[in-house]
């Protein structure tokens, strides 16, 4: 991993097109503003964590499945949280 | 521009290639969409490359109607007309049904006659990865 020191201000460039500023700092929170072009995907991390382990656990349920039939009694239009 | 989707699906058992996997299960990438018997708004999405591997799958809108959500132009790019696209979410069938929940922050794109999917990530906080599917009033609460 290539790690560099930034100042507030200042920036780094990814690629042609990836601009990462750091915007602020504030005791150990750091905000940064990113210029990417639309088809970049950026994301928090946690989420894509929360995703995949979403997945994972997902799929180790799948021998539980006749329990969606308890779901049946559920009448549907009522269902509003 | 405006991406939005939803109907509900009509699944015929079908191949889906996933070009770039799940989200964090990047290796796999085949798999069959099939009706689960005796349901009607649940599906299974079965691994081809790993039979142990497989999810339980289910359209959002039956109990989210509103469940919303904009596609990039680039995922729009990997597959074909957003009308022809269907939207599923992974459940989580835990062993007792009020805990079964769906994830919303992930829902699982597909085009059925293309036999083409991805699952995209959606970082919108009014969405959850485990939304219960069974209210506490429906299960005695």
């Amino acid at each position: 991993m290539l790690i560099l020191t930034r100042r507030k201000n200042e920036a780094l460039r990814i690629g042609d097109d990836i601009l990462v500023t750091i915007v602020d700092v504030q005791g150990d929170q750091v905000r940064l503003g990113i210029s990417a072009p639309r088809e970049v995907s950026i994301l928090r991390q946690e989420l894509y964590e929360a995703v995949k382990n979403s997945n994972t656990r997902a799929a180790l349920t799948v021998q539980n499945v006749d329990m969606l039939s308890m779901l049946k009694k559920i009448p549907i239009k009522d269902e509003k949280e | 521009m405006d991406n939005r989707v939803a109907k509900v699906p009509s699944v015929q058992q079908k191949k889906i290639h996933f070009p770039k996997g799940l989200i964090g299960l990047e290796n796999y990438h085949d798999f069959t969409l099939s009706e689960l018997p005796d349901q009607t708004q649940f599906w299974l999405l079965q691994s081809l490359e790993d039979e142990h591997f497989g999810l339980v799958i289910t359209n959002p809108f039956w109990f989210m109607p509103d469940y919303d959500f904009e596609l990039m132009e680039s995922e729009i790019g990997q597959i074909g007309a957003k009308e022809k696209l269907d939207v599923f979410v992974t459940v989580n069938v835990a062993a007792i049904p009020k805990d079964i929940t769906a994830n919303l922050m992930g829902p699982i794109i597909v085009d059925q006659n293309a036999g083409i999917g991805f699952q995209t990530l959606i970082a919108d906080k009014k969405y959850t990865t485990q939304y219960r599917l069974m209210s506490a009033k429906m299960a005695g609460g």
